[in-house]
């Protein structure tokens, strides 16, 4: 018998060149290394690795595997995943191999987008250059592709098991799905913004009641109570306002290694008829007439020459963004403006209320997740 | 809270008004839980305990009976003082995006102060604690009466400290 007894994606703790990311699952649980390990890993998403595209571009991933066998005959032999592991020669020291380096044949992260994969790999060997290859063990993974190291508040270091900040995979799985197949920071981040508006209002909706007030981002980002509703539990409930969306897109994208901020402006200031997350009904919002603030997910330095991603609201796209009829545009990779600009500034807010509809780039933050 | 926003709120909300009084004196709570029997014909569903910006604040949500469309969010927030409770107020005013939400001063409502947005949202101060009840389920339940019951059991409490 020869078996995987175990297999590292991430063996270089401090480089994302080579290998796979830090991460952990959620925030009470870390992913330990090796992440497939035998009679243990079942499942792909038993054995979680996520590469980034930036770093490791141009260079060779590699995966250490351990190979044990209870043949004392066995010494060397070659081992491969056709089209997936590069074969190479190990041997057996006692039965064991300990960890040797295998060379990933075109993995995902190679193809350049954003994306899941699951694989599932069937290890083969031989005794020699000329004899043939056999199946022995198939082991399977859930590979994750972002498009960089991931972005505060999401951290690399330290790495170990207290840290809450390294990428969650229950994050990624939704980031990863929402954006998959995107081969830029501006196109993740829209795709991201896309897919959280969507949530309304099957999931969640702009929290008329409450005044829209926030829910999921006072303070810290409550990701595991944002998950939690995701998952078809109550997390913090139903409503959500313009912070909480701005975390929620800005907190998934910088997952993916994009760099947006959660920022506001204001400070009180009529709105323009709008179409608020969960609703169909063009109304500013709630029909309350204006906003003491809003918030967004920001590039850059927040300012008004720089693009925000809005999942809170879509507003009129047209000419004139005052008066009926109304376009939807929901607002990504848009400039926030001047007044007069026709940009996101003059969509969102009155003419009158345009002057204070201020950018406040001092309220600029990546909100801890917990 | 950004200081030009809080510059904004203090103005709009009349914080010279209020900031810093209250009827209970110098009694403070030092503890606050939730066990469950605290909102009559509700139904606690779960409770967090955490530290905020040196409040402890009691997180909370609440179904009506079995009804699981009809969930309220209670929070509750034990600062060190009056100030700070009211503080705790103004932070949680600035976390709210309508322009719409006024001060109360009805007879009845709970508190030494309160805001709140028809009968869907409260955020009041007694003493040296702060809570904000709002809606969380799609089916809205008003919120007054149980603000008022939180407030009289509060209330109780700061007797009791004296």
């Amino acid at each position: 018998m020869i078996a995987i007894e175990a297999i590292k994606f991430n063996h270089n703790h401090n480089s994302a060149t080579h290998d796979a990311l830090n991460i952990r699952k959620r925030a009470t649980e870390f992913v330990h290394v090796p992440e497939w390990r035998r009679f243990i890993s079942v499942n792909p998403e038993d054995s979680p690795a996520a590469y980034a595209v930036a770093p490791t571009q141009g260079h060779r991933i590699t995966i250490e595997v351990s190979l044990i066998t209870d043949d004392p005959s066995a010494a060397f032999i070659e081992v491969r995943v056709e089209n997936h592991v590069k074969a190479r020669a190990v041997n057996f020291i006692n039965g064991k191999t300990g960890y040797a380096a295998f060379e990933l044949i075109n993995p995902p992260v190679s193809h350049g987008h954003v994306g899941i994969w699951d694989m599932h790999w069937r290890w083969e060997y031989r005794l020699g250059p000329h004899h043939p290859w056999h199946h022995f063990d198939t082991t399977r993974h859930r590979m994750y592709v972002l498009l960089d190291v991931p972005t505060d508040p999401w951290e690399q270091t330290p790495y170990n098991a207290g840290n809450t900040q390294l990428p969650w995979t229950d994050v990624l799985d939704y980031a990863c799905h929402w954006a998959s197949g995107a081969t830029s920071r501006d196109m993740a981040a829209a795709l991201v913004t896309q897919h959280v508006y969507a949530l309304g209002p099957a999931i969640m909706t702009y929290d008329c009641p409450g005044g829209g007030s926030s829910h999921y981002s006072w303070g810290n980002f409550d990701c595991t109570n944002f998950l939690d509703l995701l998952h078809g539990g109550i997390g913090n409930g139903i409503y959500v306002n313009c912070s909480d969306c701005a975390t929620f897109v800005s907190s998934f994208a910088d997952a993916l290694g994009c760099d947006l901020w959660q920022s506001r402006m204001g400070y009180s200031f009529g709105l323009n008829e709008l179409l608020a997350i969960g609703s169909n009904v063009w109304q500013t919002a709630c029909g309350w007439g204006g906003f003491s603030y809003h918030e967004v997910a920001w590039e850059g330095a927040c300012t008004a020459n720089d693009d925000v991603y809005d999942a809170c609201l879509r507003v009129d796209g047209d000419s004139d963004p005052t008066t009926a009829p109304h376009v939807a545009l929901l607002p990504q990779d848009l400039r926030f403006g001047n007044p007069g600009d026709l940009l996101y500034r003059d969509r969102l807010a009155t003419p009158a209320g345009r002057p204070t509809c201020n950018p406040q780039p001092g309220t600029r933050q990546r909100r801890v997740v917990i | 809270m950004h200081a030009a926003q809080k510059e904004a709120l203090e103005e709009h909300f009349g914080v010279k008004d209020w900031h810093g009084r209250s009827e209970s004196g110098r009694r403070v709570i030092k503890e606050f839980q939730f066990e469950g029997s605290e909102l009559k014909g509700w139904k606690l569903i779960k409770v967090k305990h955490a530290e905020q910006e040196g409040a402890k604040v009691i997180r909370s949500m609440w179904s009506h009976g079995d009804n699981t469309s009809e969930v309220l969010s209670v929070d509750v927030f034990v600062c060190g003082s009056v100030k700070a409770a009211h503080e705790a107020v103004l932070e949680a005013l600035g976390n709210m995006q309508s322009g719409a939400i006024e001060r109360k001063k009805e007879k009845s409502t709970p508190g030494d102060v309160a805001f709140g947005l028809a009968n869907t949202l409260i955020v009041f101060a007694r003493g040296n604690v702060t809570v904000l009840v709002r809606n969380a389920g799609p089916t809205i339940a008003p919120v007054g009466t149980i603000a008022r019951d939180l407030d009289g059991q509060i209330q109780r409490r700061l007797e009791s400290e004296k």
